[in-house]
């Protein structure tokens, strides 16, 4: 989750633009990350060493990491370490990005310092993805106001991404979530929770991107929009409302009931209460999410 | 028992967890399968068809899976109803079994899950 939230911040400190980073998503999985990336992220090198090196290395027949070596910048044990380390998900992303030449190697230090530094981590591993850090990560990101009607928005929204890796993929980034009253959508699914938290929450996107979403979901092939197509984009909503359910349960002792989903077309939600909208963009298109603690009037 | 014997009742609003269901049942090799949509139509069916098992989810409009589980089983007090919900918290759980449900799962199941559950069901009922 770590990756998706720094192409997030990337996007938001307009250091690449949203295309530029759903392109470099979609080929970050190929991609293979090497050494400059490698040795900047661990602070090893700095970018300036970086490009000194790769200016060379256009001269000379040898490899990047022993004419660093010569150069004292970096140890060769330094250099095995590097290589032979996991990989995580957002080091594909920063190198698809060098790649593409969307983003410099300068660029690419500044951005991951300042994101570690913003976010108080020093060293991301693997294991970082599942950690604490990534509950730090989405309280900072969506900032909710706390009331007693959005107790729960962070426990449902953090579960929602799980569930969006868990069931959907990875490929998306999550957009800069706005409080919102008004809402108009082509098409949408909705479910309400009831009990003693009440929310209401919807999904909503182009018939594309349901369709697309739909077929991730189901693990199908869906090329038109049907009731197929409906019920499973209705199943995943269930699903992720159902799980949310049954952690609230186990964790804080609340019972809480679901409604059936309904799908609409063409409607202006209005009336909106405590409400977010929280925008993520796959590589296949936006879909919008919508968590508000009262039931809207649906025009 | 055996698998070809049995008449299987899916109950679940989505058409889409009942066409999974039903495609892993059928490739299982029981093709006696009838579709509910709503809680109420689970129990009219039910009455109608005296099916050997029930997959009944909760969520659902007209009536819920556990409204329907209750009716059911007060009509036949042997119904084997097994709940397949998302919503599988612990007081859902309890409240199922005491009303008489035969077995409770949380969504999502796959393909491995739901075989199992048939078979474990078979296996019982042959060493009765």
């Amino acid at each position: 989750m770590f990756t998706q939230f720094f192409g997030s911040y990337l996007l938001n400190n307009k250091i690449v633009s949203d295309e530029q980073l759903i392109e470099a998503l979609e080929i970050s999985k190929q991609t293979r990350v090497k050494l400059g990336v490698l040795a900047i992220n661990a602070g090893y090198m700095t970018a300036e060493q970086i490009d000194e090196v790769h200016d060379i290395q256009a001269t000379v027949d040898k490899k990047i990491g022993d004419i660093a070596v010569d150069m004292g910048y970096i140890t060769s044990s330094q250099v095995n370490e590097l290589l032979s380390s996991q990989k995580t998900g957002y080091l594909s992303l920063g190198q698809a990005l060098v790649d593409k030449g969307y983003m410099n190697n300068a660029q690419f230090e500044k951005s991951i310092n300042d994101y570690k530094n913003e976010n108080k981590i020093e060293y991301i591993t693997k294991n970082v993805e599942q950690n604490e850090k990534i509950d730090e990560i989405f309280n900072r990101f969506f900032n909710f106001n706390p009331s007693p009607n959005t107790k729960f928005y962070s426990e449902y929204i953090s579960l929602l991404f799980r569930n969006i890796v868990r069931f959907i993929g990875d490929d998306f980034i999550p957009l800069k979530a706005s409080i919102i009253q008004n809402y108009f959508s082509d098409l949408l699914v909705t479910q309400e929770i009831t009990g003693d938290f009440n929310a209401f929450i919807a999904i909503s996107c182009t018939e594309k991107s349901f369709i697309s979403l739909a077929s991730r979901f189901a693990n199908e092939n869906f090329t038109k929009l049907n009731e197929y197509v409906n019920a499973s984009v209705g199943e995943f909503l269930n699903l992720q409302d159902g799980l949310f359910s049954v952690n609230i349960s186990n964790e804080k002792g609340i019972e809480l009931d679901l409604e059936p989903q309904h799908i609409h077309n063409k409607i202006e939600l209005n009336n909106l209460n405590n409400a977010y909208l929280i925008p993520v963009s796959f590589t296949f298109g936006k879909i919008d999410f919508i968590i508000s603690s009262k039931n809207p009037l649906i025009n | 028992m055996q698998l070809n014997e049995l008449k299987i009742l899916i109950c679940d609003d989505s058409i889409l967890v009942r066409k999974k269901f039903k495609d892993i049942i059928v490739a299982l090799g029981c093709d006696n399968i009838i579709e509910a949509v709503d809680g109420q139509q689970a129990i009219d069916i039910y009455k109608e068809q005296k099916p050997t098992l029930v997959f009944m989810d909760i969520v659902m409009p007209v009536k819920t899976g556990i409204e329907a589980l209750s009716e059911i089983i007060s009509y036949d007090l042997n119904a084997k109803v097994i709940i397949v919900s998302s919503i599988g918290t612990n007081n859902k759980l309890k409240e199922a079994i005491k009303i008489g449900a035969y077995d409770f799962f949380q969504k999502p199941i796959d393909e491995g899950q739901l075989k199992k559950i048939i078979m474990n069901y078979i296996d019982k009922e042959n060493q009765i």
